[in-house]
């Protein structure tokens, strides 16, 4: 993916990743995490309205997502390191279905994008992440 | 003029609301008094019901007010009566005051629902467990060193209802711990204290009619015990043994008797013991929850229409239709957390024999392990061709019903 001029997405993604490390309380110096969050994930959008989709593998195990967290930009070149997020649902399964999603897991894998290619950033709720799945009730 | 019922107080479900359909289906109309403001904002919920008037149900005085207000607006009142706890002797009093036909009994209406004068006017009888009054000036340190052999024991308020609180305690310090809590719950009361009886323990529905006392139905109950008791399984069956059932009836027929109650409906709790029969509590109502249903799917009998007749001066009709065997399981949870979903209701209603499926809670209620009978959230009613089948049945049917909460720590 080759990487092009500043776009407004680029601009949006350095601010949101401003506010991420603001988040994770990179810029105090007494605390640790205050909010016991760190991550804003967010979904990207191209101009035909399709959302982007990646393909992992975590665990020999094959998996899609539409959810990311940004690790890095390159201003100039409009470039992201992206981290993939995995959704799951309350039973606690792998879904792709944005209404289905209940909470948000990290992988190890990391993708380069081409922030031009997009335009549309759908940020989504950073208490998502780690979401300790729901309790299910009665126990049998 | 229009003839009219009026309730005090209902639950949304259950045969406190059946009470008030069954009051419709007779021809009445009905006025429900009751201090559950939201019950306005749910209004359409509520088409059976012809006027919901918010009142004090503590302010006798003013509830006098309103029904006089409701008869110079032209309504015949023919009843005043309640299903709910706490409620019974005081609709029995107005309606003394304001129907001409009350044959309730109301000295032993006022009696079954204090659980202190219950214990104190059976006081000698056989069926009645040990038991202690402490009351409120009773120092209780000394009080525990003279009965800490007697443990464990059940502590409970004369007051309480749907074992809200009723306390088994185990040792000194639960009990003293449970004693406190209860002074704190209902300053200015004693605290009972009694026996710890194990056993099967039985509910019986009966309605007296003219002094002729009427067993509706026995029923067995399956108990939880947690943190409360907790009562989670009902059977309606003809399988309990000939010489169980008769020892129960005549303890049953004797404790109506003690009660010299005349007219009237109650439900009476019993435990078996070293084949004796122990009386755990009596109320002047039918079961609450699912009961009034259960009856009428095991004999066809709906028990508060056939109350109301009797409230209304009438001959209550108790004829069986037929006889089957019902269970009912209820469901509870054993953490806390506010609910996000229930799944599982339609499948566990296809299964077969299931005849009903109720959820209670909605989503965003905050559900905890019990602490009353109002926190069980669910039940799932069943038919079988024996009790074992209808019990399977109805155990089986609500492990597909699935809440899903989420924690409070989130």
């Amino acid at each position: 993916m080759s990487c092009k001029r500043k776009n407004c997405i680029c601009n949006s993604l350095e601010k949101l990743l401003k506010e991420q490390k603001q988040l994770a309380g990179e810029s105090y110096q007494f605390v640790c995490n205050p909010h016991g969050m760190d991550t804003i994930p967010f979904m990207l959008t191209n101009s035909h309205l399709c959302s982007f989709r990646v393909f992992g593998v975590e665990e020999n195990e094959c998996f899609s997502t539409s959810i990311f967290r940004i690790e890095d930009i390159e201003s100039d070149r409009c470039c992201a390191s992206l981290t993939l997020l995995k959704a799951y649902d309350m039973d606690g399964c792998i879904t792709d279905c944005m209404q289905d999603v209940y909470s948000i897991k990290k992988t190890d894998q990391r993708i380069m994008v081409d922030l031009s290619c997009f335009c549309i950033i759908t940020p989504l709720p950073p208490k998502l992440v780690n979401r300790p799945l729901p309790i299910i009730e009665p126990k049998y | 003029m229009e003839k009219a019922i009026i309730f005090l107080d209902t639950n949304k479900s259950g045969s406190s609301r059946e009470a008030i359909k069954a009051a419709k289906r007779l021809g009445y109309s009905v006025v429900l008094f009751t201090r559950r403001k939201k019950f306005l904002n749910q209004r359409e919920e509520f088409p059976d019901i012809d006027e919901i008037l918010i009142v004090n149900l503590t302010n006798r005085e003013k509830m006098r007010e309103l029904v006089i207000k409701k008869i110079n607006e032209g309504l015949e009142i023919h009843c005043i009566t309640s299903f709910i706890d706490s409620y019974v002797y005081l609709a029995s009093q107005l309606s003394k005051e304001f129907c001409k036909t009350n044959p309730i009994s109301l000295d032993a209406v006022k009696a079954m629902e204090d659980k202190m004068l219950t214990r104190r006017l059976l006081r000698e009888k056989e069926y009645t467990p040990s038991f202690i009054e402490l009351n409120e000036d009773d120092s209780v340190d000394n009080w525990i060193e003279a009965y800490k052999e007697e443990l464990p024991l059940i502590i409970k308020s004369p007051k309480s209802t749907g074992s809200k609180d009723v306390v088994l305690v185990n040792n000194k310090k639960e009990l003293k711990q449970g004693i406190r809590s209860l002074r704190k719950i209902y300053p200015n009361q004693p605290v009972l204290i009694e026996e710890y009886i194990i056993g099967p323990q039985y509910l019986v529905e009966v309605i007296v009619h003219k002094g002729e006392i009427h067993i509706v139905a026995v029923i067995e109950q399956d108990i939880t015990i947690g943190e409360r008791f907790i009562i989670t399984g009902y059977s309606i069956s003809s399988e309990i043994e000939p010489s169980t059932f008769d020892g129960l009836i005549k303890t049953v027929k004797r404790v109506v008797t003690d009660f010299e109650m005349e007219n009237g409906a109650c439900h009476i709790e019993l435990r078996h013991v070293n084949e004796e029969w122990k009386l755990i509590e009596t109320n002047p109502r039918i079961s609450g929850g699912a009961m009034n249903r259960m009856i009428e799917e095991a004999y066809g009998i709906n028990l508060v229409e056939q109350t109301i007749r009797l409230y209304l001066g009438k001959a209550p009709d108790l004829t069986k239709a037929f006889e089957k065997c019902i269970y009912t399981h209820y469901i509870i949870v054993h953490s806390v957390g506010n609910l996000l979903k229930v799944t599982g209701k339609n499948r566990a209603k296809k299964h077969n024999g299931v005849l009903d499926v109720f959820i209670k809670p909605r989503k965003g209620q905050l559900l905890f392990p019990p602490r009353s009978m109002g926190n069980r959230y669910g039940y799932v009613m069943s038919e079988g061709n024996t009790k074992g089948e209808a019990k399977a049945i109805a155990i089986h049917a609500a492990s597909q019903i699935r809440f899903y909460l989420q924690p409070l720590d989130e």
